[in-house]
C-alpha cells in the first residue's frame, strides 16, 4: 500500500509540474493595426533656464542654448514614442526658436555654402538678414538632425509650421521688416500688433527645410508598410495660393493633407494646417479645409487627424478642472484661433468667425484636432455651433517653457512636458492617450485619454 | 523498506503542504481602477521596488504580480526580474532572477501580473523588484496605477535614458509577492513527520 501512495505522490508531483506553464498570451479581439504620436513646441527660449519659473531652474546647457532645442525633453519623448510603437511622430509647430527673417540675403543663391555668395560685417541690413538666416536654417539643421535617428528606427515626421517657423518678431530680431497690409475684405491680417507677423522669407524657408518630408513616399511607404498600411500619393494634396482664404501667398507644405490606408483596408485621412499664413496670423485655411474634408469623405475615409499648431479654444490653466478661455480679459489671454473672437483686435466679420467656422468643419467629419502653442497639456470634448462635440488635444509640452507657472497652474499636468499617443483599432475604434514626465524628470506617467468610435 | 516508504510520503506531503501554503511576503494591496497619473512600463520605462524578505519568512520566491493596465486593451509580455541592491547608491544592482510575464486585458484591465510557479531561492535581506519590457517582450502601453494602499520603503524607475534606475520622488505601484518555505524546510518536515510515525509504531 505505502508502494503505491509513493507513486500516487509522485505522479501527483509530476501534474503539479505541468501545470506551471509558461506565459501565454490570447490573441487580443480588437488588435491596435497603427499607431502614431504627436506633440507640439520642442524649442527652447534664447537664454536663461528651460523653465525659468521652476522652483530650481536649470539653466540651459550650451548645446541647448546653441540651437535653442530642448534636447532632454525633446529627446526623451521621442524615444518614448518609438517604444510605444509608433509609426508616424506629427510635431504641431515651434520646432526652433525662429522669430527671425530668413528670408535669402539680397543677392544670394541657393545652395549657399558652395556658391560665391560673400558676407557683410557689421550691423547693416544686409548682415542682419544674412544672421537671420543662418540662424534660424541652423536651428532647422539641429532638429533634423535630432529627428534623422528615429526615422531611421522606423517613425516617420511630419512637420506642422508654428508662429515660431513662419513669424518675424520685431523683438527678437531687426530684419522683419513692416508688417503685410491688412488683407481683402478689411480683416487684420496679423495679431493685433506690428510686433510679430508672418512672412514670405520664412515660409520659404519652412519649404527648404522640411519640403522633402512632405510627402517623401517611399520612405513613409517602408516605414507605414511595416504595420500592412500604404499611403496614397494621388490624394496627396496642398494648398497652393488660395485667395478664398484670405491668403496671399503659397501654402504649399504648409497646409497639406494624405490618405494611409490601413491594414484593414479604412482609410485614415491626416490633415496638416499652418494657423499663421502671411497676411492672415491666427486664423485656419477653412475654405481649402471644406473642400479638402469633403473631397476625403467621398474616398471614404473613416479616420479623420487633422493637426495646426494655434489651438481653436485657449486652454485656461489658471481654472481647475480646465476650462476653455471664453474672455479677452481674464488671467490667460486668447492665444489660438479665438483670438480675434475674443481679442480686442479689430477684425472683419469673417476673421471673427473663423474659429467657430474651423471648429464645424472638425465636428462635421468627427475629426480630432491636435495642436500645441500654448506649452502645456490638455484634452477635452468642445461642442461646435452647429455640428456636436469634437476633441481638442493641446500637447503643446514638447520642450519649450511651460506657459502654466507654478502659481497659476490648476491641474495636476500643467507643468508636464507631455505628448498624445493614438492608437487605431481594427474595428475603427481610436485610443488617444496622452503621456508625460514632470520638469524634473521624473517616471514617465499616464495623462488621461479617451477611445472614440472613429 | 516501509519506513522509506513512509519517510518519501512525509517528505512528498511536506513539499505540496508547502506549495500549496505560499505567503503573501509583499502585498501593497491594488491600485486603483484609474488609469491617470498611473507609470509607464514599455520599452523605455522600467519600474522597480524594494523589498525585505525577513529572517523567518519564507524564503523561496514563487510569484511576483504588478497592478498592472493597458489602456488600448492590448496587453503584451514583460519581464519580472529580481536584484540585489549593489547598484549604486542601493539601487537595483545585480540581476538575480528573471522569468517573463504576461498581461491579458481580458483577465482584468487593471488587474495583477507578472510571474508564478517560481523558485527564486533568496537569503533574507533587501532586493529590488524590478519590471522591464526587453527587446523579446511586447508590452507597449503598460500604466501601473496608482496610488496603493500600502508603500514599499522605496521605488525606482529606469527612463531608458542610459543612467539606470533612479529614486523616483513620491511614486508608486502595487506589487505582491508570494513566497514558500525553502526545499530544506521541506525535508525537515518530511523528517519530522516520519519521526512521529515511527514513534507511534513504537508506541
Amino acid at each position: 500500500m505505502a508502494h503505491s501512495l509513493f507513486k500516487t505522490l509522485t505522479l501527483a508531483a509530476a501534474v503539479a509540474g505541468a501545470l506551471t506553464a509558461l506565459p501565454s498570451f490570447a490573441q487580443t479581439s480588437d488588435p491596435v493595426i497603427f499607431t502614431f504620436s504627436t506633440v507640439g513646441d520642442t524649442r527652447t527660449q534664447n537664454g536663461g533656464a528651460y523653465q525659468p519659473a521652476s522652483a530650481t531652474p536649470v539653466n540651459l546647457t550650451g548645446q541647448d542654448a546653441h540651437w535653442l532645442q530642448n534636447s532632454k525633453a525633446w529627446g526623451r519623448i521621442q524615444r518614448e514614442a518609438l517604444a510605444k510603437k509608433s509609426k508616424l511622430m506629427v510635431v504641431n509647430g515651434d520646432l526652433i526658436m525662429g522669430y527671425g527673417n530668413a528670408a535669402l540675403p539680397v543677392g544670394w543663391t541657393e545652395p549657399g555654402y558652395y556658391s560665391n555668395n560673400t558676407t557683410t560685417n557689421g550691423t547693416t541690413a544686409a548682415y542682419k538678414a544674412e544672421n537671420d538666416y543662418f540662424k534660424m536654417n541652423i536651428q532647422y539643421a539641429f532638429w533634423r538632425g535630432m529627428a534623422a535617428g528615429f526615422m531611421e528606427q522606423g517613425m516617420y515626421y511630419l512637420p506642422v509650421a508654428g508662429n515660431h517657423e513662419v513669424q518675424c518678431s520685431t523683438s527678437n530680431s531687426t530684419a522683419c521688416g513692416t508688417p503685410p497690409a491688412a488683407g481683402s475684405a478689411g480683416a487684420n491680417t496679423y495679431q493685433g500688433s506690428v510686433s510679430k507677423f508672418a512672412v514670405v522669407g520664412n515660409e520659404n524657408a519652412w519649404r527648404q527645410n522640411m519640403a522633402d518630408l512632405i510627402i517623401d513616399s517611399t520612405r513613409l511607404n517602408g516605414i507605414v508598410g511595416a504595420v500592412g498600411a500604404s499611403y496614397s500619393s494621388a490624394s496627396y494634396t496642398t494648398l497652393g495660393t488660395s485667395g478664398s482664404d484670405l491668403t496671399s501667398t503659397d501654402q504649399s507644405a504648409l497646409s497639406y493633407s494624405f490618405d494611409l490606408t490601413l491594414s484593414n483596408g479604412d482609410i485614415a485621412h491626416f490633415v496638416v494646417i499652418n494657423t499663421d499664413p502671411v497676411g492672415v496670423d491666427s486664423t485656419a485655411p477653412t475654405s481649402w479645409l471644406a473642400t479638402d474634408l469633403s473631397n476625403a469623405a467621398a474616398r471614404n475615409a473613416r479616420h479623420f487627424f487633422v493637426f495646426g499648431h494655434k489651438p481653436a479654444f485657449t486652454y485656461d490653466y489658471s481654472v481647475a478642472g480646465g476650462a476653455i478661455v471664453t474672455t479677452g480679459t481674464g488671467t490667460v489671454a486668447p492665444a489660438g484661433l479665438d483670438l480675434f473672437l475674443l481679442g480686442s483686435a479689430n477684425t472683419s466679420a469673417s476673421t471673427k468667425t473663423n474659429r467657430d467656422t474651423f471648429w464645424n468643419l472638425i465636428a462635421q467629419y468627427g475629426a480630432t484636432y491636435f495642436s500645441g502653442h500654448e506649452h502645456t497639456f490638455n484634452m477635452q470634448p468642445i461642442a461646435s455651433t452647429s455640428n456636436g462635440t469634437a476633441w481638442q488635444v493641446l500637447v503643446g509640452g514638447g520642450g519649450s517653457a511651460f506657459d502654466p507657472t507654478p502659481a497659476l497652474a490648476k491641474n495636476p499636468y500643467d507643468r508636464y512636458y507631455s505628448w498624445a499617443t493614438v492608437s487605431i483599432h481594427a474595428s475603427g475604434a481610436v485610443d488617444v492617450n496622452a503621456w508625460g514626465f514632470d520638469e524634473n524628470f521624473d517616471a514617465t506617467k499616464f495623462l488621461g485619454g479617451v477611445t472614440l468610435p472613429h | 523498506m516501509k519506513v522509506l516508504y513512509t519517510l518519501l510520503a512525509a517528505g512528498a506531503f511536506c513539499a505540496l503542504a508547502g506549495t500549496a501554503q505560499a505567503t503573501l511576503v509583499v502585498d501593497t494591496g491594488a491600485g486603483p481602477d484609474a488609469l491617470a497619473g498611473g507609470l509607464s512600463l514599455d520599452g523605455t520605462d522600467s519600474l522597480a521596488a524594494r523589498i525585505t524578505i525577513g529572517a523567518g519568512q519564507p524564503a523561496l520566491i514563487d510569484s511576483v504580480k504588478l497592478w498592472l493596465a493597458d489602456p488600448t486593451a492590448q496587453g503584451g509580455t514583460f519581464t519580472v526580474a529580481l536584484f540585489d541592491t549593489t547598484g549604486f547608491g542601493g539601487l537595483p544592482g545585480t540581476q538575480l532572477f528573471a522569468a517573463q510575464g504576461v498581461m491579458d486585458p481580458a483577465s482584468g484591465n487593471p488587474g495583477w501580473y507578472g510571474v508564478s510557479g517560481e523558485a527564486w531561492n533568496v537569503a533574507p535581506g533587501n532586493y529590488w523588484v524590478g519590471f522591464e519590457v526587453l527587446p523579446a517582450d511586447t508590452l507597449a502601453n503598460g500604466v501601473a496605477p496608482e496610488p496603493t494602499p500600502g508603500t514599499l520603503p522605496a521605488y525606482a524607475f529606469d527612463s531608458g535614458d542610459g543612467n539606470g534606475f533612479r529614486l523616483t520622488r513620491v511614486d508608486q505601484f502595487g506589487l505582491q509577492v508570494d513566497a514558500v518555505p525553502e526545499p530544506g524546510t521541506w525535508a525537515l518536515c518530511g523528517l519530522g513527520l516520519a519521526g512521529l510515525a515511527f514513534a507511534r509504531r513504537r508506541a
